[in-house]
């Protein structure tokens, strides 16, 4: 029961931080909140304030929550493979959470 | 703007909960890894700072887009930018900490209370550290300007 739920709680943070990731660093497929016209858009135009945040963080705790529920359920029954794979997962999800926490500081920091 | 106020409180409210929440549950754990467990409480901690971080969390989106035309467009990026990437950096870390929030629900349900994993402790410090981040983030930003 350990293994399995340390098994799937690795993959889900793992699949929130690679979204993370992913969506702050491309930007890729995101949907925008205009918060002066109270409308959503793909492609917000110039010198309109556009928020990028609600489609972010939902993707992400989206991604994270529906491979955790994933995993749960498609866990591998050999214990010992599944405590192998979770301690795998939570090196490389540790890593991509690191890193996305990192490169979001340097990329804050250098609005200033 | 009275919803919006009240909002704010609520959310601030719901933060401080949760800076509690995962506090205690950091000092349970410490106590359980020198063989002192307190099995109901280690399971207890954890669900009431995932349910704190869901109200946190939906308070949060419902203020947000009034903070971020009356606050930080109309004055924090002119006359205190360091502050506006303070809150900025405060939201994104709280996205990265749900994931390690949902692990220690998840975990300390599933775990031998007297013997917490690895993955536990370190996800239980990471959000420790993260929260307490954004606890202070959060009351620095609102001494500078508010909704």
């Amino acid at each position: 029961m350990s293994a399995r739920a340390r098994f799937a709680t690795g993959a889900g943070t793992l699949a929130a931080a690679a979204v993370y990731l992913v969506t702050t660093t491309t930007r890729a497929g995101l949907i925008y909140y205009l918060p002066t016209r109270h409308s959503w858009t793909f492609d917000p135009p110039s010198g309109v304030i556009a928020m990028d945040w609600f489609a972010r963080s939902n993707a992400t705790l989206l991604a994270g929550a529906l491979v955790l529920g994933l995993a749960w359920r498609f866990a591998p029954s050999n214990e010992r493979r599944l405590a192998r794979t979770a301690g795998g997962l939570w090196a490389l999800a540790a890593t991509l959470l690191g890193w996305g926490a990192a490169y979001t500081v340097m990329w804050l920091v250098s609005r200033i | 703007m009275f919803w919006i106020k009240l909002g704010l409180v609520s959310h601030a409210l719901a933060a401080g909960a949760l800076t509690g929440a995962v506090t205690h549950f950091a000092l349970v754990l410490r106590h359980a890894a020198r063989g002192r467990p307190y099995p109901r409480l280690q399971r207890l901690y954890p669900a009431v700072a995932l349910a704190c971080f869901g109200v946190v969390y939906v308070l949060g989106s419902v203020i947000y887009p009034t903070y971020r035309v009356d606050v930080r467009a109309a004055w924090l990026d002119d006359h205190s930018p360091a502050m506006s990437v303070l809150f900025d950096l405060k939201e994104n870390l709280a996205t990265l900490l749900a994931p390690l929030l949902a692990t220690m629900a998840v975990l300390a349900r599933t775990e031998d209370p007297a013997k917490p994993s690895r993955v536990l402790r370190w996800a239980s410090l990471a959000v420790l550290l993260g929260v307490w981040f954004d606890l202070i983030a959060g009351l620095l930003v609102v001494s500078a300007r508010s909704v």
